[in-house]
């Protein structure tokens, strides 16, 4: 019966979609692909290299819900992957390997939907989006490379949202906008000259930076400065010459900073009552 | 006359014995004196590194003694140990029952710390040599914890 109603759902799926999926799109080509209804599929992997740029756009529009799709690109050569999902539980999926390449994934108007964008080592000069709109939503990003900015914006309640910068990460951009209450963000980086920055706004949210050891002259920001109460405020650092910021305005809230090495700046500005600030420098 | 012949065929042996250990006697008491002096003569070597180490050891505890724990040593000489510093905290509160604290460890630190309102609590913790702590606190039964190399200081701060 259980499986029954799976090959049902199933070919709904299949019988709503609107335009073939291209799954292996010819090099630098561009490839649209479209699907309404639930539990549908998109794949696309193109792992040969090229130079030329290719363009994948997938969108599931309409209200469905439950449906899955997953881009990979691989080689230089300004590739774009977009990802469009109006609904809910929703699953994107964008792996890239290459220079200047953009990912955007756009999730408006559901719940429980999942974004996670991966640029790989040889990523420079990439530029990463993810949009959520509604609660219970994720976004996540792994970037390994220069000169890369990564941004995720989420509007709702109990969203997560994590980005992560590594091993040769220089010059790297990451910025999480946070609108609504009890949600988390969380940044780390681990390079040189890193910016990493969290904007919340609302109440009972969660912000937490961690720039390692790998290397000086990074800046880390928090944000929570609407009034909201009960929010906490974390920034981590070694290294050299780091510099720290949080300003919190509401009551009950937390600030805590740590910082090892030399030549390390710290701000924290609170504006309410029953706040907490705490700096550690060692 | 075999007799005596065996007899005295035995002593030779015997004699024969007390010389083969007679040698092995010598010869170990000569690898005995030879592994001495050859102790000997390294120790000398030795002496001369140890007398080397010893004084690299002595400059190191020196420089202990006379940079890093002096005060009045110039920065830059501290700082050629594994000391951190020269960190800056700020923290700014405006509001009532707040609490602001700041450690840091190392040298030539600064914190800045502004309190305005009541009730607030203020902490400052710094080991090291050449820092610097700011602190205002504007308002009424506010508290002020430092503590400087070791020696606390409570204030307490009563604008009834």
């Amino acid at each position: 019966m259980k499986s029954m109603k799976a090959t049902l759902l199933a070919l709904s799926a299949f019988l709503l979609i609107t335009s073939p999926v291209s799954a292996d799109p010819v090099t630098g080509d561009t490839a649209y692909i479209t699907q309404a209804g639930s539990n549908g599929t998109v794949t696309t992997d193109k792992t040969e290299t090229t130079e030329n740029p290719d363009t994948i756009t997938v969108t599931q529009e309409g209200s469905s819900s439950c449906e899955t799709a997953e881009i990979k690109l691989a080689g230089n050569g300004n590739h774009t992957a977009t990802v469009h999902q109006s609904g809910d539980h929703d699953s994107a999926k964008v792996s890239q390997l290459g220079e200047g390449d953009t990912a955007e994934i756009d999730q408006s108007g559901g719940s429980g939907n999942s974004s996670t964008i991966s640029q790989g080592d040889l990523s420079v000069a990439g530029t990463a989006t993810i949009t959520q709109v509604g609660s219970g939503n994720t976004g996540d990003f792994t970037q390994n490379g220069v000169s890369d900015i990564a941004t995720i914006s989420q509007a709702g309640s109990g969203n997560g949202a994590a980005i992560s910068q590594g091993d040769l990460s220089v010059g790297e951009n990451a910025t999480i906008t946070q609108v609504g209450c009890g949600n988390s963000g969380e940044i780390f980086q681990y390079g040189l000259g890193d910016n990493a920055t969290i904007s919340q706004t609302a109440e009972g949210n969660t912000a937490k930076i961690t720039q390692e050891s790998g290397g000086d002259n990074n800046k880390a920001t928090i944000t929570q400065n609407t009034g909201g109460n009960g929010n906490t405020a974390s920034i981590d650092q070694y290294g050299n010459n780091q510099t720290a910021a949080i300003d919190q305005r509401g009551s009950s809230n937390v600030a805590d900073v740590d910082q090892s090495g030399t030549l390390q700046q710290v701000r924290i500005t609170q504006t309410g009552s029953g706040n907490l600030a705490m700096i550690n420098q060692h | 006359m075999l007799r005596k012949l065996h007899g005295s065929l035995n002593v030779i042996q015997n004699r024969k014995m007390m010389m083969n250990k007679l040698t092995v006697t010598l010869a170990s008491f000569v690898f005995v004196i030879g592994t001495c002096g050859a102790a000997v003569a390294q120790s000398d070597e030795e002496k001369q590194m140890t007398e080397k180490n010893r004084g690299s050891e002595m400059a190191e505890i020196r420089y202990q003694d006379e940079v890093l724990s002096n005060p009045e040593m110039s920065g830059t000489a501290r700082a050629e140990g594994a000391r951190t510093g020269g960190n800056t905290a700020i923290i700014n509160q405006n509001g009532s029952r707040n609490t602001s604290s700041v450690v840091q460890k190392g040298d030539d630190n600064v914190a800045d710390q502004t309190q305005t309102g009541n009730y607030n609590d203020l902490r400052v913790e710094q080991k090291g040599w050449h820092n610097r702590s700011y602190e205002s606190q504007t308002g009424d039964h506010n508290r002020k914890v430092k503590i400087q190399n070791d020696t606390e200081t409570i204030i307490e701060q009563v604008n009834p």
